[in-house]
């Protein structure tokens, strides 16, 4: 049994929780109290049927289970034996994964590329060129009294937001919680996050920019003429700015709906210039637990936030050219090292067919639709679950995660094993 | 997920014959307030009677089903759409009162109990119905969890006085 008043902190998301707490026996979370039901599933999932207890080596076209030593020899000679390997992944990992990943990446001359959602690399140089503030979210919870969602469905990203907090908790000089705040959900449709908000702009698809381009104009004391922007009649452009203007702290959530498919350069250079005039904090969202983490270790080790070469012992970084998405599509790589992703899952498919020529070895604790793919699979424990990690939370705080369980029996860490490979491949 | 229904959904699958059976005006006003679970579908008799309204009144009992209400009513909540977002557990405002943790957002610690609503393995528990604004007087006609519940998995039944 855990101690009553040991709390544990979650990292289901990249809220990070700080209230979670358990009945634990045998080794399982039997209960779980205060984490969202997200989390709740992370939680027990450990033992099921799709956890990855052993190494597996490919074999005629088949997975089968390896000895460790024997499934890391393999993996190092895959990634020796290739020319341009990329390794990827690591966003739900912590950043002791990350750390060793760019060490690994360096010495091979790698490609290394995170999971990302928003493009919060390319955000993080905008804050810097703007000098924008951060705010804590506890702060968030004490002064904050105008947020808006920007393309980020609260109610599926980060379940407990709103409730933990930036919409109910009463705090500081908000004391009567929701009845003090305003909350305005801007998407292209409608989602839940709605039932929370007082005013909701349906803009037209990839037509953010219109609606943040009349906004500083407002504040410029130009007139618009328009009659519609962005789908949004110009009278409630008009009452959205003055309902900013209005307000002495507010926040602005940015989603993956903010960055979809439009121009992601323009519109956050634009919501960061607006930002700066109106003295707004802005906030991205982004899905993976340790963005954010994975971010401030790629920028502080190779100077750049994500899609990173280290070909011909130079560091170089180009999102259009070494993502992923971009290196498959061009066929510019023989191999891939898989850190805790699934990137078969998020990728389209024409792209999904290319990778799976490509030899994989994946590190990761639960099976996927890449790992069932690869020809060499290490498990790991579950981060922030089984071993103790490294997490950064979407405001910044840099956060700790005590481990909760033992791992199954023999299962390393995920940073142990990156650098296992980094060592043979000295040999 | 299903949404609650709305009257408009309510109303088609009606009689709309207005005979005024079930004592509201219309049945219009009837939708509404089946939509709002203030009377229940046995009221409109014509539904059962007629057998050319057997596959409307099919469908409407899927929509609404016929729950056990306990005295007054009270909060119904139905585990399989609740995603343990939090929003009851911190919005409802007896919940604040009795717990200092969930006034600011937090849940709260395992063992305490004098609540109305609690998140366990990752889903909202109705814990002590009795601190419910409906319930405890002064009786306030509160309808706040149902209004923010992300997962729509709250429905109030019953109604107090002034609603
Ligand atoms: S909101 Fe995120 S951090 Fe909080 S309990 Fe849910 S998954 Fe964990
Ligand atoms: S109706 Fe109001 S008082 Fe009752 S449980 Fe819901 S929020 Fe709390
Ligand atoms: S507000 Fe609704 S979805 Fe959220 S925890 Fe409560 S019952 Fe569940």
């Amino acid at each position: 049994m855990v101690d009553k008043k040991v709390r544990f902190i979650c990292g289901g998301c990249s809220l990070l929780c700080n209230d979670v707490e358990f009945n634990i026996e045998n080794n399982k979370i039997t209960d779980t109290f205060n984490c969202c039901g997200r989390a709740d599933i992370n939680y027990k999932n450990t033992d099921t049927p799709n956890r990855i207890k052993t190494p597996f080596i490919k074999k005629n076209g088949s997975l089968e289970p390896a000895n460790l030593d024997d499934a890391l020899k393999k993996s190092a000679e895959i990634l020796l034996n290739a020319k341009n390997p990329i390794i990827y992944g690591f966003t739900n990992s912590g950043c002791e994964e990350m750390f060793e990943g760019v060490i690994l990446a360096k010495k091979l001359n790698a490609y290394i590329d995170t999971q990302q959602s928003v493009c919060l690399g390319i955000f993080n140089k905008k804050r810097k060129e703007y000098k924008l503030k951060m705010m804590k979210l506890e702060k968030v919870k004490d002064y904050v009294d105008l947020i808006v969602f920007w393309g980020s469905n609260v109610s599926d990203l980060h379940l407990r937001l709103a409730s933990k907090y930036v919409v109910f908790p009463r705090s500081g000089i908000i004391q009567s919680g929701k009845e003090s705040r305003t909350v305005v959900c801007i998407d292209i449709r409608p989602t839940p996050t709605e039932k929370i908000s007082d005013i909701s702009y349906y803009v037209e698809p990839q037509k953010d920019k219109e609606l943040l381009k009349a906004l500083i104009k407002l504040h410029d004391g130009e007139r618009l003429t328009d009659e519609k922007i962005a789908g949004l009649p110009l009278k409630s452009v008009k009452d959205f700015y003055e309902l900013l203007n209005g307000s002495k702290h507010k926040i602005i959530f940015i989603g993956p709906g903010f960055t979809a498919g439009g121009d992601e350069f323009e519109s956050l250079d634009l919501i960061a210039q607006l930002a700066k005039k109106m003295g707004i904090i802005l906030m991205p969202t982004t899905s993976d637990a340790n963005t954010f983490g994975c971010d401030f270790i790629m920028r502080s080790m190779t100077r750049y936030p994500f899609a990173v070469s280290f070909k011909d012992n130079k560091t170089s970084f180009n999102d259009n050219e070494f993502s992923l998405a971009k290196l498959l599509k061009e066929n510019s790589i023989d191999a891939a090292l898989i850190v805790n992703a699934d990137p078969m899952s998020r990728l389209p498919f024409r792209l999904v067919k290319k990778m799976a020529k490509i030899p994989m070895v994946v590190i990761d604790h639960h099976k996927t639709l890449t790992s069932d793919l690869a020809q060499v699979i290490l498990p790991m424990s579950m981060p922030g679950v089984e071993c103790s990690r490294t997490f950064i939370r979407l405001d910044g705080v840099i956060t700790i995660i005590d481990k909760v369980l033992e791992p199954p029996k023999g299962v390393l860490t995920g940073s142990d094993i990156i650098n296992k490979i980094n060592k043979l491949i000295d040999k | 997920m299903s949404k609650k229904p709305s009257v408009m959904e309510a109303y088609k699958l009606l009689p709309k014959t207005n005979c005024k059976k079930c004592g509201e005006p219309n049945c219009m006003g009837f939708a509404i307030k089946l939509v709002g679970a203030k009377v229940k579908l046995d009221k409109c008799t014509p539904l059962f009677e007629e057998p050319k309204y057997a596959a409307n009144l099919k469908k409407l009992q899927e929509l609404f089903p016929d729950e056990e209400v306990e005295g007054e009513g009270g909060i119904l909540l139905d585990p399989d759409k609740c995603t343990g977002c939090g929003n009851c557990l911190v919005a409802c405002p007896p919940n604040a009162r009795l717990c200092d943790e969930c006034k600011v957002g937090d849940g709260p610690h395992k063992e305490f109990t004098d609540l109305v609503f609690k998140i366990k393995n990752g889903k909202a528990e109705v814990i002590n119905q009795q601190k419910c604004r409906r319930f405890e007087p002064p009786i306030l006609a509160c309808r706040v969890c149902e209004t923010y519940c992300f997962g729509d998995a709250i429905r109030i039944v019953g109604f107090v006085k002034g609603e």
